[in-house]
C-alpha cells in the first residue's frame, strides 16, 4: 500500500506518521499514536465516540480521513484537560455524575468543548444541539446537562 | 488496486490536471460523511481520491444580481450560519438545520450531499422547488449548466459522468411574493434519515397561487417535484377544500417503499399531514 | 374454616381492607393484582432486585417473598401512598424527580419507600449509610450517584445547612 508521511499535531504535540490513503483519522490515532482516549463506538459517525477537534472544530475522527489532518491541530479529552489541570467541563461530568459506564465521555466532552467555545452561555436548546452527535445509552443526558450549564458563563459568575 | 492515492489541489487548475491524468479512477472527497462510511461498506472502493475541500473556488457563498451561488465544498455548517443564504433561501438553511447532527454538519458539504443522490437527501428537495442548477466540471475541464430538475436520474444515480464535478449552486433570488417551508420528519431529533420530507415554495399574489413547486424526500428512489399536486394549485385561490383536495392527491402522487422507517401507508399519511403544515405556515409568511 | 384459604385484614395507604386469599398467595400479588396497586414492581421474584419492596408496619420488605397470610392486620405503604392524600408530592419524590435519580422509572417505587424508610429512622445519614440502606435495590440505570443525591438533598444536615444561610 502506498505510504504518505503526513504530520498531525496531537494536544499540542507534533506526532509524524506514515498512512495509506484510505485510513481513517480514527484509525491511525488509536492503531499508530496510541491515542486511545478517542473511542471507537461505530465506525460510521453515528455515535460520537470518536469526536476529537480539528482546528477546534468537533467531527467524527472516524469520517475523516487520517491525511485529510495532516498539518492540522487535533485535540482529544486529553488536551482540553488534565489530572494535574483539568477543565471545568471534567469537574462538573465527575460532580454530575455525567459520566457511568464512560465511552461516551471523551467525545462528549469534546463536543461540550467545542459548544462552549462558540457559545459560552447555551441554552438547554443548543446544549443539546451542540452534543447532538453523541451518543450516550447510560445516564439518559439530565446529567450530562446539568454538567454542561453548570460550566455556562451564567453559572460560572 | 492496493496503491490507493490521494491527492490535494489547492485550485481548479491542479483539480484539472489531477482529473486528465487519472480520469475515470477519480473519486472526489469533502468531508467525506457518505464516502467512507460507503467505504467502510464496500460499496465504493476509491482507487484515486481529489481531496477537494480547500479549493477556494469552491468554497464561498456570492450574491449576485439575480442569484446566489453556494461553492459546492460548502460545509453544510457554513450553509446553516450564512447571513446570505439565512435571508435568500431560508428552506434550504432549514434542510442543513435538519441534516445529520452537529458533528455531521461541521464536515460535510453541499455539493457532496447532492451528489450522493439520497433519496433522502435533505438539501435536493428544497433545491428543487427553488430552482436550482448546478455548474458541472467535465472531465475536459469544461464547465456546463444544468438544472437540479435533471439532475437526479434513478435510485443513487444522476447525471454525473465519471471524472465530472459539481462545482457550483446556483439559486435564482425569490421575490418577495414567494414563500416557503421546509419540513422533515425523522425518527428522533438529530442523526436522523428522513422517513418523510417537503419543500414548498409558493408565488402567491392575494390568496392566489400563481406558482407552486413541491418537492419530496423519501417518497420516491430520487428526491422529487411533485408535478401532478403544482398543477392543482397553480393559479388557483388557496382556500380549506383546494388544501384538503391537493393534500388527499399529493399522498396518492408517488409510490413509496415500505422500509424500516417507515410503511408506504404511513408515508403517505405523513405526506398529506405535512402539506396541510407546509402550505399553512408559508401562507403565514406572507400574512394569507 | 378452609386451611387453603384466610381472611386476611390490611390498612393499605391508610385505606383498611379485607381480603380472602390463598395460604400460598404472595403479597406481591395482592398488591398487585388484586388491589390494583400496581406501582409495585415485579421485578426477579426471587428477592433479589428489590424492586418489588413495599413498608409493612413502616419496615421495608419484598413482596415477592412475603405471603400475605403472613401480614395479616399490618399496615402497609406501597409507592401509590407516599404522596399525599391532596396529591402533593414528598420531599423525596420531588428529590428524585430533580436530582437525576430516576430514568427508565422501574426501580423508583421500591427505592423511593427504602430511602422515605431510612430518612423517618436516620434523618441525617452519612452518604455510606445512604448506600448501604438502598443496597437492596438494584438500579440499572443511574449509576446510584442521582439517587444518593437525591437523599442526600432530603437530610436533616442539608435542610439545617440551608435554614443557617437564610
Amino acid at each position: 500500500m502506498k505510504q504518505y508521511p503526513i504530520k498531525i499535531i496531537v494536544n499540542g504535540k507534533s506526532r509524524e506518521i506514515s498512512v495509506t490513503a484510505d485510513e481513517t483519522l480514527l484509525d491511525t490515532l488509536r492503531s499508530k499514536l496510541d491515542v486511545f482516549e478517542v473511542k471507537n463506538g461505530c465506525e460510521q459517525g453515528d455515535c460520537g465516540a470518536c469526536t476529537v477537534l480539528i482546528e477546534g472544530i468537533a467531527v467524527n475522527s472516524c469520517l475523516t480521513l487520517a491525511i485529510q489532518a495532516d498539518g492540522k491541530e487535533v485535540t482529544t479529552v486529553k488536551g482540553i484537560g488534565t489530572d494535574e489541570n483539568p477543565h471545568p467541563l471534567q469537574e462538573s461530568f465527575h460532580k454530575y455524575g455525567a459520566s457511568q459506564c464512560g465511552f461516551c465521555t471523551p467525545g462528549m466532552i469534546t463536543s461540550a468543548k467545542a459548544l462552549l467555545d462558540e457559545n459560552p452561555n447555551p441554552s438547554l436548546n443548543e446544549i443539546k444541539n451542540g452534543i447532538s452527535g453523541n451518543f450516550c445509552r447510560c445516564t439518559g443526558y439530565t446529567k450530562i446537562f446539568d454538567a454542561i450549564e453548570s460550566v455556562t458563563n451564567e453559572n460560572q459568575s | 488496486m492496493n496503491h490507493k492515492e490521494y491527492f490535494k489541489p489547492n485550485n481548479t487548475q491542479e483539480l484539472g490536471q489531477l482529473v486528465k491524468e487519472f480520469g475515470s479512477k477519480v473519486t472526489f472527497i469533502a468531508g467525506g460523511t457518505d464516502l467512507i462510511p460507503q467505504m467502510r461498506d464496500e460499496v465504493k472502493s476509491p482507487e484515486v481520491f481529489i481531496d477537494i475541500s480547500e479549493i477556494d473556488e469552491l468554497l464561498s457563498i456570492v450574491e449576485e444580481d439575480d442569484v446566489i451561488s453556494i461553492g459546492a465544498a460548502t460545509k453544510i455548517s457554513e450553509v446553516t450560519s450564512s447571513f446570505i443564504l439565512i435571508t435568500h433561501c431560508p428552506i434550504l438553511v432549514s434542510a442543513a438545520e435538519q441534516l445529520g447532527n452537529i458533528l455531521t454538519r461541521n464536515r460535510a458539504t453541499i455539493g457532496g450531499n447532492i451528489a450522493n443522490a439520497s433519496p433522502c437527501s435533505d438539501t435536493a428537495p428544497p433545491l428543487l422547488t427553488l430552482n436550482a442548477s448546478l455548474v458541472i466540471r467535465d472531465i475536459k475541464g469544461e464547465v456546463k449548466t444544468q438544472s437540479i430538475n435533471d439532475f437526479f436520474l434513478s435510485y443513487k444515480k444522476t447525471a454525473l459522468q465519471q471524472g465530472e464535478l459539481i462545482t457550483q449552486i446556483l439559486i435564482p433570488k425569490k421575490s418577495e411574493k414567494q414563500c416557503g417551508s421546509f419540513v422533515k420528519i425523522g425518527q428522533r431529533n438529530s442523526a436522523a434519515i428522513s422517513v418523510v420530507s417537503m419543500a414548498m415554495m409558493l408565488d402567491m399574489d392575494s390568496g392566489h397561487c400563481r406558482q407552486a413547486k413541491i418537492a419530496m424526500g423519501g417518497m420516491a428512489p430520487i428526491p422529487i417535484r411533485a408535478l401532478k399536486t403544482e398543477q392543482l394549485l397553480k393559479n388557483n385561490t388557496i382556500n380549506e377544500a383546494l388544501i384538503e383536495s391537493s393534500a388527499h392527491h399529493l399522498a396518492q402522487e408517488f409510490l413509496p417503499i415500505s422500509d424500516i422507517r417507515g410503511s408506504e401507508e404511513y408515508r403517505r399519511h405523513l405526506t398529506a399531514v405535512l402539506f396541510k403544515r407546509s402550505i399553512n405556515n408559508s401562507l403565514k409568511q406572507q400574512g394569507e | 374454616m378452609d386451611k387453603n384459604n384466610h381472611i386476611i385484614q390490611l390498612i393499605v395507604n391508610r385505606e383498611p381492607t379485607t381480603l380472602l386469599v390463598a395460604s400460598n398467595e404472595l403479597l406481591i400479588n395482592v398488591i398487585r393484582d388484586r388491589l390494583g396497586l400496581t406501582g409495585t414492581k415485579y421485578g426477579c421474584g426471587t428477592g433479589q432486585c428489590a424492586a418489588c419492596t413495599v413498608l409493612v408496619n413502616g419496615q421495608p420488605v419484598l413482596g415477592c417473598l412475603t405471603l400475605a397470610v403472613s401480614v395479616d392486620g399490618a399496615e402497609i405503604v406501597t409507592a401509590e401512598g407516599v404522596a399525599a392524600p391532596d396529591g402533593s408530592l414528598d420531599p423525596i419524590q420531588d428529590a428524585f424527580i430533580g436530582n437525576a435519580a430516576i430514568q427508565c422509572g422501574f426501580c423508583t417505587p421500591g427505592m423511593i419507600l427504602v430511602s422515605k424508610n431510612l430518612l423517618e429512622s436516620s434523618p441525617t445519614p452519612s452518604e455510606d449509610e445512604i448506600r448501604e440502606h438502598i443496597k437492596g435495590n438494584l438500579c440499572r440505570c443511574t449509576g446510584y450517584n442521582g439517587i444518593v443525591k437525591a437523599i442526600k438533598s432530603c437530610t436533616s444536615e442539608k435542610k439545617r445547612t440551608e435554614l443557617s444561610t437564610l
